[in-house]
């Protein structure tokens, strides 16, 4: 039996490829590579957590080397002002006039390294970038060029001078990725890597900026039933309904970009409809970090991932056709 | 697999099945109307209807049914029309005829609970049968071409045999063989719907289908034969439910004109020529009989229904078996006023215009008596036991239940009359003795008199038993009835003529002997007493005596009334008191009620008698249990193939696949591996292989579960085009899934001794605390797999000509935490798992 995977197909290869590229470098990694790259072509933006030498740097820059789509690295440190990120305004004295000078954020992929160490003001001098993909300086906008696609780290153990991200923020992470510990082979194979492999700066591009926008709006023409949307609504509503221990669940952002993860993650395995795996394996990235939990969830070290998979638990996957 | 719709042939001979359930459900009425009068209207009635649906409503070649908007009132329609120009047609014009098929249709039902059976064959009667039967046969005929369903059609026509039944269970007999052939007709409409089309599944489920049927009918069998066999209770009779409008006899009471007929003692009231008992014996005619008394007057229960040719006698005669052949009664009526008619026993026919009262037997004409008039009745007398008999007669077996009207007495009775009746009574050991005595008693010490004015309330009775000690038959009658009461013998009261022997050459009455023609008189008129005894019924006593004063023949009311036959009942019984006293020994310390004259052995036999009933109580219970058991085995199996079936054969192709992935889930759990309900597809594959592979069911399960798998995740989840599931390949796709399911439920059932074939429900007595650490093992074997899941292993035939190269087992195995999104879920341990499960 054939499934119509006439649309799917070249984005599994291209897909494939981003994947393959980046794993030259991110050694046994492979997940976290392929949701980072899910990321990208879903749009979205990536926020990398985890405690420090452990690749998240590497894998944001291995993504950026991997396409041609111009990448910017901003280090955040308290004394970052929200200009240095978004550009301003120069007077030219040979023009007599002022003159827009673009920030980092203009370029296809922009590296957040350490977000957390920024103060809030600069913070959130990315929300609106983000979001919206212009930037607006002295009353005018300057739209920066697609794909745009913020890959932010921070580090969760270190906390002292940091400011955490308020939540407005980390609601406009598509989704938030932690790499882990690699496995002692890995780890072995990273050692030897070092001998023979490559690093980041022997990276090529092997996608355009148009190819991967291309892409994206391709992925869009996945097909998700009735009773995946279904499904999925479900999911996030039930991080709402968990008041024990969940204080501000999941918003229908959430939802969409459930949605649309599960969509690009389909077109990815050559699939041309999304199943509830696809859910299964998204939910946590894409939710956990969209939850507040309750003080006494915390104290009882309950963390948004357990909270997400007891959900993923208790909501029936679809076994139902629903009537359209 | 492609499903045509069924052939013309098959499709005819379907509704061929559906007139003739129709039919047999109808004939249960026959019994009701046993004159023949359906036989030519109810098979019309089976076979027009289904015609007319399916000229009006069967398939056109390549389209659907006409609507039913269409056929429904047509072949309503029909019925008025039919019924109109055929039963009803006597009513006269267009409009007439239809306002008598709306009686029938309307008013029919309660009608016929008020007519005594068998009814008369009247056309609003005979549209109550004809309704239901047509109702059934059009219904079911509908449901045959619209619906799939297999034994839905069938329902109308047992509905109508039921309801035919509760109508007829006046009537003798038994609907045992309409029974018999609807449920073999109904077995094989059953067999003519199965699907022709299937495979090994659908042989195996048809035949589980039949074997159900028949284990139902077996189990329905014998439920019914022990309850009725144990006689846990009469059937439900509708017209337990339904009260009949009693007719006022007060205005023309005939105790009342009891003492007008007797101060003309010479004046001819009727004349009846009888043929059938000895001419030289005076006969009873019996006008009304009162059962309700007040403490001031008599009044009669009767409900009087119209009949048909024939009456069924009341159960107390029907049980004994009859003495005599039928009597003839010709009555001219000469004086008689009201509208009672006199009669010998218990009416067999009513004459036209004449209604009867089924528990008393009395007769009431519609019209006032007119003198000339004539009424022909055939009756059968009523039923006298043998001499031998009299002694083992109980009486008042139901005085234990102090709601027998026959035993009630208004409050403050006068004393004398209980002194009376004890001090009359006292010798008598049988009921029937003590009637006997009583009556004697009465008799003997108290006076006839003509003259002592009419009146039966408990003043006249204390007046008459106390100090005047003279009084007419209707005060010896109530006085007996009373005292009777009083004992606890069931009694009443009874009006009615003593008509002397025929008067061979009689001047004046102009008629022969040949003819036995009987000419009653005012003196012939009489009141007397009537007990009830178990097993025979209502016997008369007569304790009005012969006059004191001699005024020769014409003295009125001097006459007993007594048969030969009762005289000799009552020597009976009065000889064997006098040979009781002479061994005093025998007799009973109180004059006990009917419910302690069991004999001198009663005492012996309670106990017994109560350990057998005990005994056969507690058979009787687990004869229920067993028959409830099964028949709820059997239903379950039956409604498990049902649905089964129903998913199998669902409209969508889509469905089916669907169907079949919910099949082998519960065949899953059936064999022990509970699927969590969050579990998807490939989940469920994975879980289903490890548990397969840790029952030694072999690979096979997990490869038919993968197979089923793919099919239901492109039938849930992938767009309705990526597969042509209106065309072969849909078909295709519906049959592979069951195909699967079926070699997944067969290595499943080869593992191990869970049965696979009980149905859900009966499945697995499951401890609670077991299937909690189940559940949670299975959840916490999804989780893994969740983080362990490869980007489709399964979908490795879905996916594009590029492999990803993945390793082919847990290509995230090192992954785990980022894939799963569960950072520190090695770190933070299980102990936060389970602090998670104890906030859940």
């Amino acid at each position: 039996m054939t499934v119509s995977t006439d649309r799917a197909i070249p984005f599994a290869i291209a897909f494939e490829d981003v994947v393959a590229n980046i794993e030259q470098v991110i050694r046994g990694k492979r997940a976290a590579v392929e949701l980072a790259t899910i990321c990208l072509f879903a749009q979205g933006h990536l926020l990398v957590e985890d405690v420090p030498g452990l690749g998240k740097t590497t894998l944001a820059r291995s993504l950026a080397a991997s396409v041609n789509a111009g990448c910017h690295r901003i280090q955040f440190t308290p004394d970052l002002l929200p200009a240095d990120i978004t550009g301003t305004n120069v007077f030219n004295q040979r023009t007599s006039e002022f003159r827009f000078r673009p920030g980092p954020v203009f370029a296809g992929v922009v590296i957040g390294d350490e977000i957390n160490r920024a103060s809030p003001k600069t913070q959130s001098a990315l929300l609106e970038v983000m979001e919206e993909r212009h930037v607006t300086a002295d009353g005018t906008r300057y739209p920066v060029p697609a794909p745009f696609m913020v890959i932010a780290t921070q580090n969760p153990v270190d906390m002292d001078g940091t400011y955490a991200l308020p939540e407005a923020q980390l609601d406009r992470f598509l989704m938030r990725l932690r790499i882990g510990y690699p496995t002692l082979d890995a780890e072995l194979e990273i050692l030897e890597g070092r001998q023979v492999g490559r690093r980041v700066e022997d990276l090529r591009p092997v996608l355009r900026a148009e190819d991967v926008v291309a892409h994206a709006e391709r992925t869009l023409g996945v097909h998700v039933a009735p009773e995946m949307r279904r499904y999925i609504v479900r999911v996030v509503a039930a991080t709402r309904s968990r008041r024990d221990v969940v204080r501000l669940g999941a918003s229908p952002r959430g939802s969409v970009a459930l949605l649309r993860a599960a969509q690009v993650r389909a077109a990815s395995t050559g699939r041309s409809f999304v199943t509830p795996d696809d859910v299964g394996v998204l939910a946590g990235p894409l939710l956990a970090h969209r939850l507040v939990l309750t003080p006494e969830a915390e104290l009882r070290r309950v963390t948004a991932e357990d909270v997400v998979a007891e959900v993923l638990d208790t909501v029936p996957s679809p076994r139902r056709l629903v009537a359209t | 697999m492609e499903e045509t719709p069924p052939g013309a042939a098959r499709r005819a001979g379907e509704l061929a099945f559906v007139a003739a359930l129709a039919l047999v459900g109808g004939s249960g009425f026959t019994r009701l109307f046993p004159a023949r009068d359906l036989w030519v209207p109810l098979p019309v009635a089976a076979v027009l209807p289904v015609v007319l649906v399916a000229l009006l409503g069967g398939p056109r070649r390549g389209r659907r049914p006409a609507p039913a908007v269409l056929t429904v009132p047509a072949w309503m329609v029909g019925f008025v029309v039919w019924t109109g120009y055929t039963v009803a047609a006597e009513a006269g014009g267009f409009l007439a005829r239809l306002e008598l098929v709306r009686a029938g249709v309307i008013d029919g039902w309660a009608r016929l609970l008020d007519v005594a059976a068998p009814a008369p064959a009247d056309p609003d009667l005979l549209i109550v049968a004809l309704a239901p039967t047509w109702l059934a046969a059009a219904i079911g005929a509908e449901l045959t071409i619209r619906t799939r369903a297999a034994l839905l059609p069938v329902l109308p026509a047992v509905v109508t045999l039921v309801a035919a039944t509760a109508l007829a269970l006046p009537v003798p007999g038994d609907n045992l063989p309409q029974t018999g052939v609807l449920v073999a007709l109904a077995a094989g409409y059953l067999v003519a719907r199965m699907p022709r089309s299937g495979g090994y599944g659908l042989v195996r489920s048809s035949a589980r289908g039949l074997v159900a049927i028949l284990a139902v009918l077996l189990v329905g069998v014998l439920a019914a034969v022990t309850v009725t066999g144990g006689r846990l209770g009469d059937p439900v009779d509708p017209r337990d439910h339904h009260s009949t409008t009693p007719v006022d006899v007060t205005e023309t009471s005939p105790l009342a004109a009891l003492s007008g007929w007797t101060a003309h003692p010479d004046d001819v009231l009727f004349r009846a020529a009888v043929t059938g008992p000895d001419p030289a014996a005076p006969v009873i005619f019996r006008l009304a009989v009162f059962d309700d008394y007040d403490g001031v007057s008599w009044r009669s229960t009767a409900r009087f229904v119209a009949a048909g040719a024939a009456i069924v006698p009341p159960a107390t005669a029907a049980a004994q078996p009859r003495q005599a052949t039928s009597v003839r009664q010709d009555i001219e009526v000469v004086g008689l006023g009201g509208n009672l008619l006199p009669a010998n026993g218990l009416p067999l026919s009513s004459p036209p215009g004449v209604r009867v009262d089924p528990g008393t037997g009395m007769l009431r004409s519609d019209l006032p008596l007119a003198a000339g008039s004539r009424f022909e009745i055939t009756s059968v007398p009523e039923p006298r036991p043998e001499p031998t008999q009299i002694a083992t007669l109980s009486a008042g077996a139901a005085a234990a239940d102090h709601n027998d009207p026959d035993l009630a007495v208004p409050a403050d009775p006068p004393s004398i009359l209980r002194s009376m009746a004890e001090l009359a009574t006292a010798r008598g050991r049988t009921p029937f003795e003590r009637a006997a005595l009583l009556g004697t008693y009465l008799s003997a010490n108290f006076v006839f008199d003509p003259e002592v004015p009419p009146g039966h309330a408990y003043g006249h009775i204390d007046h008459f038993l106390g100090h005047t000690r003279r009084g007419t038959s209707e005060q010896f009658a109530t006085a007996f009835v009373l005292a009777a009461r009083l004992l606890g013998l069931p009694a009443r009261l009874a009006v009615g003529f003593s008509a002397p022997a025929s008067a061979p050459a009689a001047p004046g009455d102009g008629a022969g002997a040949a003819d036995q023609t009987r000419t009653v008189h005012g003196s012939d008129s009489l009141a007397w007493a009537e007990v009830r005894f178990d097993g025979v019924g209502w016997l008369p006593f007569f304790p009005t005596p012969q006059s004191a004063e001699a005024r020769g023949a014409s003295v009125a009311g001097s006459n007993q009334g007594e048969t030969p036959e009762q005289a000799e009942l009552i020597e009976v019984a009065l000889r064997s008191v006098a040979a009781g006293e002479a061994t005093p020994a025998t007799k009973p310390a109180a004059p006990a009620t009917a419910g302690g004259d069991g004999g001198p052995d009663g005492g012996h036999s309670g106990p017994s008698a109560g350990t057998g009933a005990w005994c056969k109580n507690v058979v009787l219970g687990v004869l229920i249990l067993v028959a409830l058991a099964g028949l709820y085995l059997a239903v379950a199996l039956v409604a498990s193939g049902v649905r089964r079936r129903r998913l199998r054969f669902a409209a969508q192709r889509r469905e089916r696949v669907v169907g079949a992935w919910q099949c082998a889930l519960e065949a899953l759990a059936d064999a022990g591996c509970t699927v969590p309900a969050a579990a998807s597809p490939v989940q469920v594959v994975h879980l289903g292989g490890t548990f397969a592979a840790t029952a030694q069911a072999g690979p096979a399960v997990e490869a038919a579960l993968r197979g089923l798998a793919d099919l239901v995740t492109i039938a849930l989840f992938a767009p309705g085009t990526a597969l042509d599931w209106d065309g072969a390949a849909g078909a295709r796709a519906a049959e592979e899934a069951w195909r699967q399911l079926d070699r997944a439920e067969r290595a499943l059932r080869g593992r191990g001794p869970r049965g696979q074939n009980r149905p859900r429900g009966l499945r697995n007595p499951r401890n609670p605390e077991d299937l909690r650490t189940r559940r949670f093992r299975r959840l916490r074997q999804v989780r893994r797999l969740r983080r362990l899941l490869a980007p489709g292993t399964v979908w490795s035939r879905l996916r594009g000509p590029r492999d990803h190269g993945n390793p082919p087992d847990s290509p995230y195995g090192s992954a785990s935490s980022a894939a799963g999104g569960r950072p520190g879920a090695e770190a933070t341990g299980a102990a936060d798992r389970d602090s998670l499960a104890s906030v859940a």
